[in-house]
């Protein structure tokens, strides 16, 4: 989760019995489970309803600049990138993969796949997951931070316009300073790859799996 | 006193009862990061600083990720020259190309971070590493640096900005959804210098 978009100095959750699954047998050292007093002091707490928040598009050229899908009009992308630190993990690939199932990368769009580590580009394969990707005209690069910070495995050129789940859409972050990085989730990327502009995956007919 | 989770882990990192919002401490660290882009401007002032053995040969963690496999000749030499510091060193926690990935998803699969840990990487999103309940920030490669010799670090407190969110989720609503409509509603310097604490 990119805090430091907040300039934040750390963002923080109580581990609980998720936590306790993901850690236990992996860790190498032990571990602690720590969680603030009832009594703590804050400098201010804010609450937000979950339940109004749909999918967010953060527009050029700051994370903050952020819109509901349902308000971003029509923005034609050259690029989508699915991938780095913030949204490279298996869970992140399920979903792509889900919205991508039958369909095929619009011609005007270049996707870019990159899966987080070595584990987790194993996994993918082994599900079936690189099928899908690449029976929609993906192309899976091997882990790399390569793109997000303009660095190679995607570089847009000027003009080219960009969605991606990577975490900062600064000008220039990309590549060429009159390209556009615009900021979402691995199913809006996947979905605006598809429909070769940003839209949302309920556009495709992809039903949301229950719980 | 009563305290948050990031007091109470820079607390016992520091070997005190109790810190403040604003205090100066010197912490203890548990896992330092450093990449293939900032480590080897660490390891110069490492070298510079006259050091010859880093603070922990089994808690400095060095990943080639951002350029490598490596994209030109500058980054072959960035990866080159951590390699050998890493071999020097007796780095356990240095991953080749092929056994690597991502740091901030590599790190907690690999259960190098664990929870309450106090961790320092020179990357900015270092902080990724809250979600499993530890302390973690971002720093420079001269701090860096300074951990690589001595294990420790100085801290200001920070304050807490608490984030209570309820209701179910919409379809394809996820964790990326939320953060970034957060920093929507509170702005890129919304939480400047304050630990954000997210809780349900």
């Amino acid at each position: 989760m990119p805090q430091w978009s907040l300039r934040a100095k750390n963002g923080i959750f109580y581990p609980d019995d998720i936590t306790e699954q993901y850690v236990n047998g992996r860790a190498k050292r032990k571990y602690r489970f720590y969680e603030s007093d009832k009594g703590a002091q804050y400098k201010d707490i804010k609450e937000f309803d979950a339940s109004k928040i749909e999918p967010q598009v953060a527009f050029p050229h700051l994370p903050s600049n952020t819109k509901g899908i349902s308000d971003v009009g029509t923005v034609f992308v050259d690029q989508a990138v699915i991938g780095s630190c913030t949204n490279g993990r298996l869970d992140d690939l399920r979903t792509a993969a889900r919205v991508l199932k039958g369909h095929k990368t619009s011609s005007n769009v270049k996707l870019i796949i990159i899966p987080a580590t070595q584990m987790i580009y194993r996994q993918a394969m082994k599900e079936g997951l690189f099928d899908i990707f690449l029976d929609a005209g993906a192309v899976i690069s091997p882990p790399t931070c390569g793109p997000c910070l303009g660095g190679y495995m995607g570089v847009l050129a000027k003009g080219e316009k960009a969605i991606a789940t990577t975490n900062r859409n600064f000008v220039g972050r990309m590549g060429h300073p009159e390209s556009e990085v615009y900021l979402s989730n691995p199913a809006v990327a996947a979905a605006s790859a598809v429909l070769g502009r940003i839209g949302s995956p309920e556009e495709l007919g992809t039903i949301f799996p229950s719980p | 006193m009563e305290m948050t989770i990031t007091q109470k882990i820079l607390a016992d990192h520091a070997g005190l009862e109790e810190v403040h919002p604003g205090q100066l401490i010197n912490a203890k660290v548990d896992i330092a990061l450093g990449n293939d882009i900032t480590a080897p401007i660490s390891i110069e002032k490492f070298r510079e600083a006259g050091a010859k053995k880093v603070f922990d040969k089994d808690r400095l963690v060095l990943i080639p990720d951002h350029f490598a496999p490596n994209k030109d000749i500058k980054s072959a030499e960035n990866c080159k020259l951590m390699r050998e510091f890493a071999l020097e060193q007796e780095i356990t926690e240095y991953y080749e190309v092929g056994q690597a990935g991502i740091e901030h998803a590599l790190l907690p699969e690999q259960g190098i971070v664990v929870p309450g840990d106090l961790v320092v990487g020179a990357d900015s999103h270092t902080c990724t590493y809250g979600a499993l309940g530890a302390f973690s920030t971002g720093v420079g490669s001269t701090d860096l640096a300074a951990v690589m010799i001595t294990g420790e670090l100085w801290f200001k407190v920070p304050e807490t900005i608490k984030l209570v969110y309820s209701g179910r989720l919409n379809p394809w609503v996820g964790g990326k959804d939320i953060v970034l409509y957060t920093i929507g509603k509170m702005g890129v310097d919304g939480a400047l210098y304050a630990s954000m604490e997210f809780t349900s």
